[in-house]
């Protein structure tokens, strides 16, 4: 039996942003965009990367996606559900730029492969080689996965629920089920080789 | 261990490890994890795969970002600029409609001047011809050729009236102003007329009505067959002849066939063999003396006698 890795229990829900006890809160649009964007930052750039975009690429596109917000907030537009819309934004923007600049989605290739995870000091290093070797696979499979099971995957990992994901890529909430589904099976497959 | 509830599929212990399934299939799918331990190794299996995906996802997309500080102070400065242009932009937008509704204003003014200007032309020139079946002295005071009595009285019509050119025709039609009008509306009548020693010299050519007009070209035709016949008979000297045709027609028409009004209202059913359809301008009939001798014939049915 795999050992849990400290920090996340088995049974823990995938880290949900949005909601948490409600405070004051910003007093104008300016501040509230500026409080959302260190919440979701870094979170919306890694997503967009995920679509093959450089960093240089994502950053801007954060930057569009607030801006885009500071101006429906300015507007009066409606605030229910935020983080649904700015993931929307965002991967439309993040489709838009990829077709501009004409990219294969080739993510093996193309993206720089890290090598600064996070092993944690617990790990031995014949633990590291194994978890360097694990993640090898996933990437291969998460690769060669759909482009719209990608972004199922990678959306519930920014820890979007399946309503705002199937706002957010314009398919039914049944469509996200089956894709989380389908794709999880393949990642469990290759995970267990 | 029986397990009685039917067990779970993959993309349900999704929707349940994600919180997705409804209150009452929460429970009765956790009520069937704590009985089912294949179903229960499934879920962690799952859920361990979540995992492992997550560590994937957050170590190898997003590691190469930035401190978040750069990025923070840019969105500052571009928020900060975009709440100075949204404070310029209602009177940008207002800037925006009042210059397009100038715009469309003056389009608008610029159109109806056109068409009026159309409107009006046509309804000049239509006026000016319609409302004017006597010419325009200033265009056509009328001009004679040098031809004796006995040729007048001798030749044919067709010997007497020739085809005005083209060029001729436009040229007339520019000079009273007609533009645009259908050309067989009009004949480019001589104002004293070949029969009666009439040029083809432009200044004895006008455009006159053939059918819209009372006093129109059929008419005149009537006066100067009937005058024609008066000069040949030596009832009416030439001279006198050319003078009243070409100082007022219609005053010569009244008073040589007794009439306020035209005796036959002429119409192109009348004649015989009458195409009126495009052709030489004596309204396109043929040219024949079976013309002269036809029209001479019917208006001295309705012509008082001379002396009368």
């Amino acid at each position: 039996m795999r050992t849990t890795p400290s920090g996340l229990t088995a049974a823990a829900a995938l880290p949900l942003v949005a909601g948490g006890p409600r405070s004051a809160g910003p007093s104008t649009p300016e501040a509230e965009v500026i409080l959302l964007f260190d919440q979701f930052r870094y979170r919306l750039a890694r997503y967009i990367t995920g679509f093959g975009l450089s960093t240089n690429d994502a950053e801007e596109i954060v930057q569009e996606v607030f801006l885009s917000l500071f101006r429906h907030l300015q507007l009066g537009r409606s605030r229910q559900n935020l983080r649904g819309w700015i993931f929307r934004v965002a991967h439309n923007l993040a489709l838009k730029q990829r077709y501009a600049n004409k990219r294969s989605l080739e993510l093996a290739k193309d993206m720089e492969w890290s090598s600064t995870f996070d092993f944690g000091l617990e790990r031995s290093p014949e633990e590291q080689v194994l978890s360097l070797q694990r993640r090898q696979r996933l990437m291969a499979v998460f690769t060669c996965l759909p482009e719209q099971d990608r972004c199922c995957l990678q959306l519930r990992a920014e820890g979007l629920r399946y309503r705002e994901i199937a706002r957010v890529l314009g398919v039914s909430l049944g469509t996200v089920a089956a894709s989380l589904s389908r794709s999880l099976e393949r990642l469990a497959r290759a995970d267990t080789r | 261990m029986r397990y009685e509830d039917p067990h779970p599929s993959d993309q349900d212990l999704i929707l349940l490890a994600d919180g997705e399934l409804s209150v009452g299939q929460t429970l009765q799918a956790r009520d069937h994890l704590a009985a089912c331990w294949e179903c229960r190794a499934k879920m962690a299996e799952i859920e361990d795969t979540i995992v492992e995906f997550v560590r994937f996802h957050r170590d190898n997309f997003g590691a190469r970002l930035q401190p978040i500080d750069g990025p923070r102070a840019l969105l500052r400065a571009q928020l900060a600029q975009s709440a100075k242009d949204a404070s310029r932009r209602p009177l940008r937008r207002i800037g925006t409609l009042l210059n397009r509704t100038r715009i469309a204003y003056a389009f608008a003014v610029l159109v109806c001047v056109v068409a009026g200007a159309k409107i009006l032309s046509w309804a000049g020139a239509y006026k000016n011809v319609y409302a004017a079946p006597l010419p325009n002295p200033a265009l056509t005071p009328g001009a004679t050729q040098s031809i004796s009595l006995a040729s007048i009285c001798s030749s044919t019509h067709d010997q007497v009236v020739r085809r005005v050119p083209d060029s001729v025709r436009q040229q007339v039609f520019r000079e009273y102003g007609i533009v645009g009008a259908p050309s067989k509306d009009y004949e480019i009548d001589h104002l004293v007329t070949p029969g009666l020693g009439g040029s083809d010299d432009i200044r004895n050519l006008w455009p006159e009505p053939r059918y819209r007009t009372t006093w129109n070209s059929f008419v005149k035709d009537q006066l100067e067959d009937h005058l024609h016949h008066l000069v040949c008979d030596g009832q009416v000297s030439l001279s006198t002849a050319q003078h009243e045709i070409s100082s007022d027609w219609i005053s010569a028409y009244r008073k040589y066939f007794h009439t306020d009004e035209p005796l036959l209202p002429y119409s192109s059913s009348m004649a015989p063999s009458l195409n009126v359809a495009d052709g030489p301008d004596r309204g396109g009939r043929p040219h024949s003396g079976y013309i002269w001798e036809w029209r001479a014939a019917a208006w001295h049915r309705f012509a008082p006698r001379p002396g009368t």
